[in-house]
C-alpha cells in the first residue's frame, strides 16, 4: 500500500477518533454538531471533485492519470466518482493482491463475493481490505473458501450419478 | 472450521460478510442526518423521544432534557436537579378577578409566576419577542393573592408555574415550568409586529386548549 493511499484512510480514522473523543468529553450533542461540520466540508470538496470529473469527461488518458494517484483515487472513491465500475475495480484489486482470489460478483444485498485462492499472500484480512479500499460502496465482503479439498471424492460421486 | 490447503493452514470459514471501515465515506452521503437533531438525556446520554421529562437546575436557572429513568431519580428535591412534574391544575372555585390582577400591576395579558428557591421568592415573567422577560412583582400583593387562592399556594418551587392569561378570556393554571418555556420559545420564534400577530394568537389558543383538556381541579 502506498503512502498516499494510506493518507486518505488515516484521515478518516483520525476523524472518527476525534469525534469519539469529543463525544466522550463534551457529550453527544457536541458530537452531532461536529459530525455535521465534517459532513459539510466533505460534501463541499466532494462537489468540487464532481465538477472536476465533469470537466475531465470521457478523456480516458486524463482519467487514467487521476486514478494512478492513490490519494486522488481514494478521494474519488469516497464520492462515488471513480471512472471504473465496481466489478472492474474489485478484479483489479484482487489481481494486485495476488494469491489467485476470484471475484464472484456483488449480490443483491451489495455484498462482494470473493473465492479465496491458494497462493501465498492471500491472507483473508489483506483481501478484505483490498476489496474495501477498491469498492467502498459495497456493503461488505463474503469470503468463500476454495472448493473443498479431496476433489477425488467429488469426482467419483459425480461419476456415480 | 474448514481446512483449506492454501499454505495458511486453518482458516475460519466466512459465513457472514465482514464490514470493513469505510473512512470518510459516511460523511459524503447527501443527507447523513435527514432526521431532526436527536435529543439526548443530559445526564446519561440516552436518546430521547419527542416528548420527554425535564429537570430544573435552580442554581443556574437552566432546564435539562432527561430520560424517564433519570427523571425518576430526581423526583425528590435533593441535589442539583429537580424533575419537572407533569400535572396541570386549575381552580374554577376561586378565579382571579380583574381587581386582583390589577393589584399585581403586571403590564401584560400573559404572565407566569414561579418560586425561585435560590432567591427565596416568587418571580414574575412574561413571553415576549425577546424570549422570557422577567418583570417586577409586588411580593406583598402576591402574598395577599395567595391567601385567597389555594392554587397559588400549591405551587412547587422551581418546577411549576402559575400561568395567568387575561385575554381574550381570563384563565389561571398551575402548569409544569417546562411548558412555560416551550410556550415562550414558540411565541418568540413566531412573533411578528407589535402584538405578536395571528400566528402567536393561534399558538396561544392551541396551548390553552391543551391545558384545559389536561387540567384537573385542584384538590382542596
Amino acid at each position: 500500500m502506498t503512502e498516499g493511499h494510506d493518507d486518505a484512510r488515516v484521515a478518516g480514522e483520525r476523524v472518527e477518533e476525534l469525534l469519539a473523543e469529543l463525544r466522550a468529553r463534551s457529550g453527544p450533542q457536541a458530537g452531532d454538531v461536529a459530525e455535521e461540520l465534517v459532513s459539510c466540508l466533505v460534501r463541499l470538496y466532494g462537489a468540487g471533485l464532481a465538477a472536476v470529473m465533469r470537466i475531465v469527461g470521457e478523456d480516458t488518458r486524463l482519467q487514467a492519470l487521476l486514478i494512478a494517484d492513490p490519494l486522488v483515487e481514494s478521494l474519488l472513491l469516497v464520492h462515488d466518482l471513480h471512472p471504473l465500475d465496481t466489478d472492474t475495480r474489485i478484479r483489479r484489486a484482487l489481481a494486485r493482491a495476488g494469491g489467485g482470489a476470484e471475484f464472484l460478483g456483488v449480490d443483491d444485498a451489495g455484498i462482494a463475493q470473493v473465492r479465496l485462492g491458494s497462493g501465498c499472500g492471500s491472507s483473508t484480512a489483506a483481501i478484505e481490505q483490498a476489496v474495501a479500499d477498491a469498492a467502498p460502496e459495497t456493503a461488505g465482503i463474503r469470503l468463500v473458501p476454495r472448493d473443498p479439498p479431496l476433489l477425488q471424492i467429488s469426482r467419483r460421486q459425480a461419476g456415480a450419478v | 472450521m474448514t481446512f483449506i490447503p492454501n499454505g495458511a493452514g486453518l482458516l475460519p470459514e466466512h459465513t457472514n460478510p465482514r464490514q470493513v471501515p469505510r473512512g470518510l465515506r459516511r460523511f459524503a452521503a447527501p443527507a447523513p442526518r435527514a432526521a431532526p437533531a436527536q435529543e439526548h438525556c443530559e445526564l446519561c446520554g440516552e436518546t430521547l423521544g419527542a416528548t420527554h421529562p425535564h429537570m430544573v437546575d435552580p442554581r443556574n436557572r437552566s432546564i435539562a432534557c432527561a430520560c424517564t429513568a433519570c427523571a425518576l431519580l430526581f423526583t425528590r428535591p435533593a441535589g442539583r436537579y429537580r424533575t419537572v412534574p407533569d400535572r396541570v391544575c386549575d381552580d374554577p372555585r376561586a378565579p382571579l378577578t380583574d381587581a386582583e390582577w390589577a393589584e399585581l400591576a403586571i403590564p401584560v395579558a400573559v404572565a407566569f409566576f414561579f418560586v425561585n428557591s435560590v432567591l427565596g421568592r416568587v418571580v414574575a415573567c412574561y413571553p415576549s419577542p425577546a424570549g422570557v422577560t422577567e418583570c417586577e412583582l409586588d411580593l406583598e400583593a402576591w402574598d395577599r393573592l395567595a391567601q385567597a387562592h389555594p392554587l397559588l399556594r400549591a405551587l412547587l418551587p422551581d418546577v411549576e408555574a402559575i400561568l395567568v392569561v387575561r385575554e381574550p378570556t381570563a384563565e389561571t393554571f398551575l402548569i409544569p415550568i417546562d411548558a412555560c418555556y416551550s410556550l415562550a420559545g414558540a411565541l418568540r420564534l413566531n412573533w411578528h409586529g407589535f402584538d405578536g400577530g395571528a400566528e402567536v394568537r393561534a399558538i396561544m389558543s392551541e396551548f390553552l386548549a391543551d391545558l384545559r383538556q389536561r387540567a384537573r381541579t385542584l384538590e382542596s
